[in-house]
């Protein structure tokens, strides 16, 4: 059996590589005239460092406190959470809903700590910080019998972590409208304190004291090996060498794909969005104006069919109808994340995105079409196909 | 010598009859040329049928014995070929093959249509007679264009002397750009041609001449990789082509032209990996000299930072981009004394697969910075350009393809197809 000591060592190892980068993700490396900071934005640490100019992203270790807001604040999935993964935080909050009678807790690593002797560690779960729970957590809790969800939060003012209040309260904003249009009665709430149920009956918070802690360390040490074990399986698979490619080999894993455009990927988090908002039911024929969803708006008349929108655009919310043909265009909001990577890549500044969209629309699959066919022949003087027939005559696919 | 160039070689011939003294003069103009640091390659034509560079019994020399009709002789810093031909190998095709000097001095060959210097010594009787001849000639006011021997013949209405025969194949002609003699007939009578002429022992004046009107000016190639890439979203230089950065593959094409490789961008730092991959190439980064993104001012870039006034720019997402064309270009500047060499097709001008020379046009690509202009042809308009015809370009390049460029990830995905299909050979 390991010492104590050894298991903090490991924690502490892993506090160190507890955000991965997926880099192709990201709208800078993509493509660098992308505007999208919102990670660095997020992030009061100075710990994200992007250079457009190269088309990197990386976490500088020594500045990084692991909070995982920048995680939440990430509309493509190229920074996610290791420590725990999504998925794991997603179960681990089932569970202690389900032993608190349908209350979801959740509490920031200070709040916990400080109150440790206090509550049921059953009853609730511990993020690093606030800004570590998104959306996506807040509505799959919802659609599986959580009857309210409480983020309890420490004094941020005082918090040496105060990094994730702000998302935070985005989040549950976010989360709160959405649950609304989908009927739902669930609503969640930041509170600076531990609803009752939660909190142990005083007499035995002394005896329980010791078994609580090595019931807490028992769990993180459960956490820690599951993230090692992840970690060795991604190795397996040659997975968790993403996080060590040159620059280089992420640019050469951005190639074009025959569809004519960059790869595309939805984030599973966006997937978990969707699959829960499914399980909630239909919503209501309303607008939402969220940080998540978006509405491409294309002024046909001054769009030349160039496509970077959609070649650059990273989850494929935005794409080309026919391949290798940038003539008709759609886009599915359910997919967008708001990154305005077409916004910032139009060459003609004529598209915008709203973030106002019909939610039916999103619940719905519903694809907006953009009929293009008549500005290509604008493009014509850019696109390759029509220099290389002019320079070569003929048709160069013969 | 340029590694592997295709710049071709420019060349003169020094003529002269058996024992004038040829040898001795390209001996001492050789050496004076490499003293001047500049490459010189030299073809010596043997009159006679038959010659062995490798010694009876060795190696080399069975291999041919057997019937080898080419046998290559190579060792560490040494190579020699030596092939069996049916005829007489022409001078011009000896010296194609001699790319990449700055000069190339053929001794002997006087009908291999090469410029020629006539050697003419008075020690040798035969040169003796020819300076005469020559002098007649030229009192006479024939041109050096008609055969002379004759027509001196005719004007004296006698025969030459027996035993004294002047051969009209061995004369100066129109050919003849400068004599070296230490005749005093030869020197008038060239004089009186308006040839210039120099004496035996005068191998600085003969060199200076050389480097005047022979030895190849040096070019300076421009690759640019500066540029907003916005199509392609990444720097195109870094963008990885067949697995490398797509620089890489511009470098490696084109500085097969290249006395001087210069690469201009906004971000050397990301390609200081250049200088360690190609450290013999002694590639000057350089960065943009203006804020201002743009065609024009990325020429401007190129012009003011070559070293030498040719200067070739071209695009680093020119994927096909062609060093023959390049130095055909370079010819026709050479020739022309054009401002720039730039090439024509359907699409209009191709400004950034062209020569520009940078004394000509800096004045008014500056003139046309200062009026806010930014595209490429902006001061077209202000020099002499020399069109370079669609036609040319396939002489030099008969792929063609050189002007295709790498705008999107689609296109790239394009010309990488087009290029894994040209090295597996199904053009």
């Amino acid at each position: 059996m390991p010492s104590i000591a050894d298991s903090v060592e490991l924690l502490q190892s892993l506090e160190n590589t507890g955000i991965v980068v997926e880099p192709t993700r990201c709208a800078v490396v993509r493509n660098r005239n992308a505007g999208c900071r919102k990670c660095a934005d997020a992030c009061t640490s100075q710990a994200i460092v992007i250079e457009p100019a190269s088309n990197t992203i990386r976490i500088e270790p020594g500045n990084c406190v692991g909070c995982g807001t920048c995680t939440t604040a990430c509309p493509t999935g190229a920074l996610e959470a290791r420590k725990p993964t999504d998925v794991a935080l997603f179960e681990a909050a089932q569970a202690a809903c389900a032993a608190n009678e349908g209350t979801a807790v959740i509490a920031c690593a200070p709040m916990y700590d400080a109150a440790k002797d206090l509550v049921d560690s059953a009853k609730l779960v511990r993020v690093p910080c606030l800004g570590r729970v998104e959306e996506g957590l807040i509505v799959s809790l919802a659609a599986h019998g959580a009857t309210r969800v409480r983020l309890v939060c420490a004094d941020c003012a005082s918090c040496s972590e105060s990094h994730g209040i702000d998302m935070a309260e985005t989040v549950v904003a976010n989360a709160n409208l959405l649950l609304e249009l989908w009927g739902s009665d669930v609503r969640a709430k930041i509170t600076r304190k531990f609803p009752s149920s939660v909190r142990k009956v005083r007499k035995d918070a002394y005896d329980k004291n010791r078994r609580a802690f090595f019931h807490d360390l028992g769990s993180e040490a459960r956490d820690a090996v599951g993230t090692a074990t992840d970690m060795a399986l991604e190795k397996e698979l040659g997975v968790e060498s993403k996080t060590r490619l040159s620059p280089t080999q992420i640019l050469a894993k951005l190639r074009v794909t025959d569809h004519g455009t960059l790869p595309h990927a939805v984030p599973a988090k966006r997937q978990r969005l969707l699959d829960a908002l499914a399980a909630l039911g239909e919503p209501a024929d309303e607008l939402a104006d969220t940080r998540l969803f978006g509405q491409v708006v294309i002024d046909a008349s001054a769009c030349t069919a160039c496509g970077m929108c959609a070649v650059f655009c990273p989850t494929g919310a935005l794409t080309n109808e026919v391949d290798r043909d940038f003539s008709a265009l759609v886009h599915y909001p359910g997919a967008c994340v708001q990154c305005r990577t077409c916004e910032d890549v139009c060459l003609k500044k004529c598209l915008t995105l709203s973030s106002e969209v019909f939610v039916r629309d999103v619940a719905d699959g519903r694809i907006e079409r953009y009929d293009l066919s008549s500005n290509a022949k604008n493009a014509g003087t850019h696109t390759i196909l029509g220099v290389a027939q002019r320079t070569i005559g003929g048709n160069i696919h013969d | 010598m340029l590694a592997e160039s295709v710049v071709p070689s420019p060349a003169i011939a020094v003529v002269g009859r058996h024992n004038s003294g040829k040898t001795t003069i390209v001996e001492r103009a050789v050496a004076e040329l490499t003293a001047r640091g500049f490459d010189v390659g030299t073809v010596k034509h043997h009159g006679h049928v038959g010659f062995d560079i490798d010694v009876p019994g060795k190696d080399s020399w069975r291999h041919r014995r057997a019937g080898a009709t080419e046998t290559w002789i190579s060792a560490p810093g040494q190579i020699a070929m030596i092939a069996t031909i049916p005829d007489e190998a022409e001078c011009a095709r000896i010296v194609a093959r001699m790319p990449g000097h700055d000069v190339v001095i053929v001794e002997g060959y006087r009908k291999s249509g090469l410029p020629t210097i006539e050697v003419m010594r008075a020690a040798n009787p035969h040169d003796s007679k020819v300076a005469e001849t020559f002098y007649q000639a030229a009192c006479d006011g024939v041109p050096l264009t008609c055969d002379f021997v004759q027509a001196a013949r005719a004007s004296r209405r006698e025969a030459p002397a027996p035993g004294s025969p002047v051969d009209p194949g061995k004369m100066p002609t129109e050919a003849t750009v400068a004599v070296v003699t230490d005749i005093p007939r030869a020197h008038e009578a060239a004089a009186r041609y308006g040839i210039p002429s120099f004496d035996l022992a005068d191998t600085q004046g003969l060199v200076d001449f050389i480097e005047k009107t022979v030895v190849r000016p040096r070019m300076t190639v421009v690759v640019q990789a500066g540029g907003e890439s916005r199509r392609m979203g990444r720097s195109k230089a870094t963008v990885p082509f067949m697995g490398r950065p797509l620089i890489q593959r511009l470098i490696e094409r084109v500085c097969h032209a290249a006395d001087e490789l210069v690469v201009t961008t906004n971000e050397p730092e990301n390609l200081a990996f250049l200088r360690q991959e190609y450290p013999q190439m002694h590639i000057r980064l350089v960065r943009d000299e203006l804020d201002r993104r743009g065609a024009l001012p990325g020429i401007y870039t190129a012009l003011k930072n070559a070293t030498y006034d040719a200067v070739a720019v071209v695009a680093c997402d020119m994927v096909f981009a062609s060093p023959r064309l390049v130095a055909a270009e370079f010819q026709e500047l050479n020739r022309t004394g054009a401002a720039a060499v730039v090439p024509v097709n359907r699409n209009g001008y191709e400004p950034f697969h062209a020569v520009y020379r940078a004394s000509a046009c800096l004045p008014a690509v500056e003139k046309r910075l200062e009026k806010g202009d930014a595209r490429a042809q902006a001061f077209f308009d202000e020099v002499e350009i020399c069109e370079f015809p669609q036609s040319r370009v396939l002489m030099a390049e008969p792929g063609g393809r050189c002007f295709i460029n790498a705008n999107t990830p689609d296109d790239l995905a394009f010309t990488e197809r087009l290029a894994r299909d040209e090295e597996n050979g199904f053009y």
